[in-house]
This record gives C-alpha cells, structure tokens and sequence, in this order.
C-alpha cells in the first residue's frame, strides 16, 4: 500500500498516464503530463494510469493527500484575552480577519477528562464565557480501562446532538494522552473527518500524544488496536498545566522525552541527567522561578528539543509506511507489560521498564559501554522511574518480541541505543544475548523495582 | 499561532533528511547531505509566546481498480494477487509462506457463491476464513465493525501482506472498508462488488462508513482500498430491481458529464437491464457486447475522474452529489422501502425539473431523462418526497456545506454546473407542482 507500487507496475504493463484537470466544475482526464492552463481552472496532484486487456480495463488511482497540522507553545491558554484555544487552528489570514469582524458566535464542542475538569472546569466555562462562546462541556473519565470504542461512541452521540459545523468548529480535547487518543478518534470518525484541537495537559501526552497523527482506542484487550492516522487541526502546549500534575506523572512524562534523547539527541540526555531532578522538582515551571538562571529556561529548552525531534521522526512517517521507526524505542514490551499489569504501571513508566531493559540488551551487544549503561540508568532513577519489574519476564520479553515480528512484517525492527544520543534499528539480535542481558539486569536491578534506590554495580 | 503576534518573522522551513535511520531537519538553504528527502516539511515560527512548529505532509493513496473475469476461476490469480501488480512480485510471494485470508461476504452473496469461493481458496491452498454477514442498510452500523474485528483478531492477518476481502455490495464494502481502517490504524483490504450499484460506486472512491443515531453514513473513513476487482458475471444472479438500481448510479454520471452515456443507457437501457449488462458470447451480437462493456467502462471512468482529485473531499463542490441531496432524508425515512439508486433516482427526476424551472434543460430534454429513467424501470416519483423534505434536506446540505447549497444541476444532456446561490422558494414550489402533476401517476415504474 503506498508509494511502492507505482514503479514496479510502470515497467512491465503498458500504462497511460491520465492528468486531471478541471474545467467549469467538472473534472476531466487529460492525456500525459504537460497541461495548458488556458481553458482549465485547475490542475489536479491526483493522476490516473490506465491500461487495457483481453480481460478488460484497469486503472489505478495516485492521490496525494497533503495532512497539515500545528503545534504551537502558547502560555496562559485558559486567560480569556488569549484567543488561541479558540482560532490559534486558523492559518489563513483573510479567513481569521473575517471571523473576527463577524457577529456570528462561535460554537464549540469540548471533551474535558474528569480529574482535569475538577480543577480547570471553572476556569474553562469562565473563558468561554468571557468570550461569548456558545459551549457544551462534556467531562468523562478517560482512563487506560475506559479508553475502548465505548467511550468514543459516547462522544459522538454528544457531538451529533450538539450539531457542530462541518468544517468551522473543531471538536477541542481537554487532557492526558487517553483523552486525546479517544477524542481524535471520535472526531476522525464523525463525517468521516471532523477537525479537532488537542489541549494536553500531562508531561507525556505534550510530548507525545498531542503532537502526532495517532488516535485510537484499546479492544481485545490489546493496546491501541483500533484507531486512525488523522492528525489535529492543532494542538495548543501550555506549559502551566503542568502544575497541577501529581509527581509520578511527571516522571512518566518524563520518561517519553529520555526515550528521544537516547534514540537521537545527546544535549537532551545531558540535560535530563544535570536538571532533571529539579525540572521534577519544579513541575517543568523553572523557567519563571528562581531556578531560571538568565538564559537557560530548561524548561521550555528540554520539551522544544523532545518535541522538535519527535516531529523529525513523525513528519516524514505520518501514516507508519515505514515500519522502521526509532520512536518504537521502549514500545516493544511494554505495550504487553502494561495490559498485564493494569493500572498499576502508568504508560511512561512501562516504557521506560522497556528502555531499561533494552539498554542492557544494547550493552550485550557491545553497542553501549558499561560506563554509558550506568549513566542512563541513573538518570533514569533520578527521574524516579521505575527500571525494572517483576512481571516483566523473559517469557513475557519472548512473547512480546514474537509479536513484534507478526505485526512488523516479518522483522524484530528493534531500535537500541548506539552510544548517548545515537541509535540504530537491528534485526539480528540473538537469543543468547537477549538471555544474558535479562540475567544481568534482573540481578543488578531488581532490588529497585520501586525507583527508589541506588544501585551498587 | 497568537494572532497579536501573526505580523512577526517569516516562518523557517525545515526539509527532513534520513541518516543511518534518524530523521534530521535541515533548512533550506544548507546543503542537504547524504540520506533519503522526505516529502514532508516543519515549518517553525518563533514568536513572544513561544515556538509554533507547523508540520505538511503528504499522504500518497495509491489503490487499483480491475476489470476481470470469473474471477472465483482457481486458476485465476486476481482475487489473491491482483492489488499486487507486479509479475515477479507476485510470483515471489506465492512461493514463500503459506498464504492467509480473510474474507467477509454477505449473507445473501455467501448462499449463491460461498461455496465456489471455498473451492477457491482450498484449491489454491490458501488458509482462509470466510465470515458470511447480513450486510443490510439496517443493519450497516458501528456493531457490525465490531463483529468484523473481533474475528479479524482471532484469525490472525499479517499487518501489511494479507488484505481482507469484502465480497458483496455496497453495505458490504462499506462496513468491511470501516472495519479495516480501524484495524491497526490501517489494514489493507480488497473490495468485491456484487451489485451493479457498488460495481459503479462503492467500490471505486475511498470512503467507509456506517449509519448512526438515524443519519446515514454519518461514522466513517476515508481510506481507499488496495484495489477492487469488477467481475461482472455476479449480475447473473441479481434481481432485475437491482440491476435498476446501479444504472441510477450509471445515469446520474452521464447526466452530470457524459452524453454519449446517456444515449448508450438512452437507446440500449431496457435491453441491457434485460441481459443483466452480461456480454454476448455468440458473434451476431457485437453492438451488445460493445454497449455492456462500454457502460461499465464509462461509469467507472467518469466516476474516478471526479474522485481522484477529491478522494477526502476538501471540496465541497461535487458533481457526484447529484442525487444525493434530498436521497438521504428519503431513504433513511422509509427504509427499507427504497433502494439506494432508487431513492436517488427519485431525487435526481426531481432535480430534472428544478432545472427546467430554471431554463438550463429544455422541455424535450427533459422528457427524454425521464423516458429514459422509465426505460431502466427506475421510480421517478415518490409520495414521501415532499416539499417539507425537500426543504428539511436542503436546510440540513446548507448546514454540512459550509454554507453554500452547491446542488449540481443538469445543463444539457451530459453537462452540469453547480449552483453556490439559494434558489428562490417559487422555483422549487413551481418545479415541485409540475414534477408532481406530471409524475405521481407513473408513481413506481
């Protein structure tokens, strides 16, 4: 599916290629590849080859589908001057003068999680107020076991009662990455494409979640098997969420921006281990504290990194063509391990049981040195993450890497950290070296399956 | 973006590199280095309230549509291979690993066909499971999906290399088509239409869907399949009301942009309805022949010309909502009285009048559509189709259309425009009058 087919047919059956241009209205097929603009009004990306048997005609169908979507810091999202939660999706310059000027209210849907409407609901019904706007606030409990196509079903009753402009009024999500996952679906599905806006409010879905195309929901007790690759219209960062965020989930947050740092950013590393601790300490609000030293704002320096290099490797993979993905780091067991063990292990922290693991795997393979193996590890302790776990056992690594290579294609695909900051996707790991990185990591580690010790090497 | 701040620096445009597996931005104006160029770009803006990233990136749908025949034929390849292409890609990966799918049909489809498909699948030693489904329009819900997915995951497919296979018509399609989008995001599959209305439509654009809370289609994708294969022999088995009703479908693309269309379905409609648009085999009737496989190929061709440049409709403006803008209301109210084409039908010889009203069809065009439409034993008329409908749909299309009605209406035979302004009360009341006057007495055929 995708781009791959195109060359392999072009050599063998005899094809005509088709443009399409449009002519008052109506769309034409028009011979080979060179248009005259004089009497078509538009020229189409999508083409047309055509081809013709004893058994009949074939065609196949070329149609680019340009995704755009933003993703854009803002502070003070909820102040009611601060009109981004409400335009901020809107690129055309004339589009938003127009609705400015216009008298027509503006409408909106929102899905808020329970636990965030307790403490922002006040301050949200106050700016939607404060700005006219007509508003149904639907607050559900959007949990790891809630998240299934339930949920969203409910939503889109809510959606279909509250009638919502085809195009206009994007639905807005409110909360962590299960949140947005739900709504994201719920919205792709509404119409068939309705535009939403994410709005996270944990660490981990502002680096995560809220800035890539994926939706979904679980089912068949499997994470994430149903969904879709619809990207937001926007999703809008604002750091002071983060306040209100318990400790633990700061850690999870923080354990998805260490995943990119060792997949590909040796300064992110570096500042996770030096201030990590105080960005913890601090609920990610340094940069206007007095640990703010002139220029530094770590803060805001370590999630535009985090953010800046997962956007390198989504853009270009928006729809995953490409099974290789370096951003699967930390994915490939704890997808299983956290179902298992529901809820007792929050995402981040699964993933980063995961990345533990997989650093000694990469040590095995002579990949990491030891000295470098013991630096991630305590950084990931002092970003109080749990590095190891009972119920992640080498029957469950087995089982998990198994299904990794039915889903992948054939392939394990499985990225390991090369040095700090660097990676590689491999293929070939083999049993004995999974065993024995499995042995030494339970033996140096399991006595800090709680996170809160320090390893004695 | 902070609108206060929309006036500030021209935004950076980042090209995306791949180098020993990382993707790296570049600006433009560096030197790009070795390593594979995304289509895909960042855009980044820095402004007082922070950094704004804007990503573009192009998603290119690639999906095949295949004439065939007998194609449940053991020694016919299509139906494993067929969205593949390639001869050596082909033969590659039927002589690797044993080969899996999955198949949903219809009910109705699975009692006139199941077991030649069977025979098919173990002649060709393929694992297969075969899932038969009541595929009706009142059936054609997020449930259905569900059931579909639950047997999918039992089953087994490999993510990339075994499409599952919808047999059977439009509901069919469209259900499995939803089922598969979902599947891990995106699971290929393959569309076999059985009716002459998903032959035309359903199977050849991109969208799925299913009804909810009473609005049809109103839950759906728009994720082509990996191909679709037309075989026309499965009309043998059709009743003739819904061969009918594809030739709506038919009619209604060359009443938008194909004369010559027309006048095939014109002058040969009632003898092709009657040979099931099957070809003759015997020699003497080569001008049948021609017509049958004529028909198919321009519906199909005029169909994917409007398609193809507005797979997701970013374009509101459709030709191919002829039809279609009172149809939905009239079908879902008395379903399941109505057909799909039948009910577009309905709506299409009302349309007819709204634009003789308007002075874009003469009174002999006019007549000559309807004869047609009568000729393919089609209902012209429905005492349902009210005046409040009409007016209730074009309020609900004004709603969904951002604004703007956008009905295309004939403008001579094969030739239609699309209208962006609100037509006067008097001309749909006039046109109503008439179409009623002249119509209700033919009724249904």
């Amino acid at each position: 599916m995708g781009k791959f087919c195109q060359n392999d047919e072009d050599s063998k059956e005899n094809k005509t290629e088709f443009s399409l241009v449009r002519v008052k209205g109506t769309w034409k097929c028009k011979l080979g590849k060179t248009i005259t603009k004089d009497t078509a009004d538009c020229v189409s990306a999508a083409k047309i080859y055509e081809s013709i048997t004893d058994k009949g005609t074939s065609w196949t169908v070329v149609s680019p589908i340009i995704l755009t979507y933003k993703v854009t810091e803002t502070w003070g999202l909820l102040d009611p001057g601060n009109d981004t939660l409400l335009l901020g999706h809107i690129t055309n310059v004339q589009q938003l003068e127009d609705i400015k000027k216009s008298k027509k209210p503006i409408k909106r849907f929102i899905v808020v999680d329970q636990e965030v409407y307790k403490i922002y609901g006040p301050k949200l019904t106050e700016y939607l107020e404060a700005n006219n706007v007509l508003h149904k606030i639907l607050a559900l409990p959007t949990t790891e076991e809630n998240k299934s196509m339930e949920m969203a079903l409910k939503i889109l009753y809510e959606v279909n009662n509250f009638s919502l402009d085809r195009r206009t009024e994007p639905i807005i999500a409110i909360g962590g990455g299960v949140c947005l996952d739900i709504v994201g679906l719920a919205a792709s599905l509404y119409r068939r494409r309705t535009p939403y806006i994410r709005v996270p409010t944990t660490l981990l879905s502002y680096i995560d979640a809220s800035i890539g195309a994926k939706t979904g929901v679980n089912f068949a007790n499997c994470k994430n098997k149903l969904g879709a690759y619809i990207p937001p219209a926007a999703a809008f960062l604002d750091l002071s969420f983060i306040q209100t965020v318990p400790r633990r989930h700061i850690s999870n947050g923080l354990a998805e921006m260490l995943k990119m740092a060792l997949m590909k950013h040796r300064g992110l590393f570096e500042l996770l281990e030096e201030h990590g601790y105080m960005l913890l300490d601090t609920k990610f609000q340094a940069d206007t504290s007095v640990y703010a030293h002139s220029n530094l704002k770590p803060a805001s320096q370590a999630t535009r990194i985090a953010i800046m290099t997962m956007l390198e490797e989504l853009a270009p993979n928006l729809w995953e063509d490409d099974l290789n993905r370096l951003v699967d780091f930390g994915h490939l067991i704890s997808p299983a391990l956290e179902m298992q063990v529901l809820p007792s292990l929050l995402h981040g922290e699964a993933v980063n049981i995961d990345m533990s693991y997989m650093v000694y795997v990469s040590q095995e393979s002579g990949l990491l040195t030891e000295d470098e193996k013991q630096r991630i590890i305590s950084c990931m302790l002092g970003l109080e993450l749990p590095v190891w776990h009972e119920a992640c056992t080498i029957e469950l690594i087995e089982k998990s890497l198994q299904d990794r290579l039915k889903h992948s294609g054939g392939l394990v695909r499985m990225p390991l950290p090369e040095g700090l900051g660097q990676a590689d996707i491999f293929n070939n790991t083999s049993h004995e070296i999974l065993h024995r990185a499995y042995k030494k990591w339970c033996d140096e580690l399991n006595a800090c399956s709680d996170s809160s010790c320090s390893i004695v090497y | 973006m902070s609108n206060t701040n929309s006036s500030c620096s021209q935004p950076t445009k980042f090209n995306l590199v791949q180098v020993k597996g990382a993707w790296t931005r570049q600006s433009e104006p560096c030197q790009l280095t070795e390593g594979r160029l995304s289509d895909a770009n960042i855009y980044e803006n820095k402004s007082d309230h922070g950094v704004s990233w804007t990503v573009v990136s192009p998603i290119v749908f690639t999906y095949r549509v295949i004439q065939c025949k007998n194609i449940l034929d053991p020694s016919n390849d299509t139906l494993l291979w067929g969205h593949i292409g390639d001869e050596e890609v082909k033969g590659t990966l039927s002589n690797s690993k044993p080969v899996k799918r999955f198949v949903v049909i219809d009910e109705t489809v699975n009692q006139l066909y199941g077991s030649r498909l069977r025979q098919y699948f173990e002649a060709r030693e393929v694992a297969h499971k075969i899932l038969p489904l009541p595929t009706t329009e009142e059936n054609k819900c997020m449930e259905l999906v569900t059931k579909i997915l639950e047997e999918v995951h039992e089953f087994g497919i490999d993510r990339r290399s075994e499409p599952i296979v919808a047999v059977g018509g439009g509901v069919c399609l469209d259900v499995v088509g939803l089922a598969a989008s979902l599947y891990r995001r995106r699971t290929p599959y393959v569309r076999v239409p059985t009716t002459v209305l998903a032959y035309v439509d359903a199977s050849v654009g991109a969208k799925t869907g299913v009804n909810f809370a009473g609005g049809k289609n109103k839950l759906g994708s728009y994720v082509p399949p990996v191909a679709t294969f037309l075989d026309r022999s499965f009309f043998q088995t059709l009743p003739s009301r819904q061969i009918s009703n594809g030739m709506a479908e038919m009619l209604k693309m060359a009443l938008m942009k194909h004369r010559g269309l027309f006048e095939l379905l014109e002058a040969g409609g009632r003898k092709l309805l009657r040979a099931k648009l099957q070809s003759c085999e015997t020699s003497n009737s080569s001008k049948q022949e021609d017509n049958a496989t004529a028909l198919m190929r321009i519906a199909i061709e005029t169909m994917l010309e409007e398609l193809a440049p507005n797979l997701w409709e970013d374009d509101l403006d459709r030709l191919v909502d002829f039809g279609h803008l009172i149809s939905p209301e009239l079908e879902m109210r008395v379903l399941p009285a109505l057909l799909h084409g039948e009910a577009v039908n309905i709506d299409m010889s009302f349309m007819v009048y709204v634009a003789l009203q308007k002075g874009l069809l003469t009174a002999d065009e006019k007549d000559r559509i309807i004869q047609c439409m009568l000729g393919l034993e089609l209902p012209v008329w429905h005492p349902d189709f009210t005046l409040a409908l009409v007016q209730k749909s074009l309020k609900e299309r004004l709603r969904h259309s951002a604004g703007s009605l956008r009905m295309p209406l004939p403008t001579g035979l094969g030739s239609a425009e699309i209208f962006h302004d609100t037509i006067e009360d008097n001309i749909f009341c006039q046109a109503f009058q008439k179409w009623t006057d002249e119509l209700s007495s033919s009724g249904n055929k």
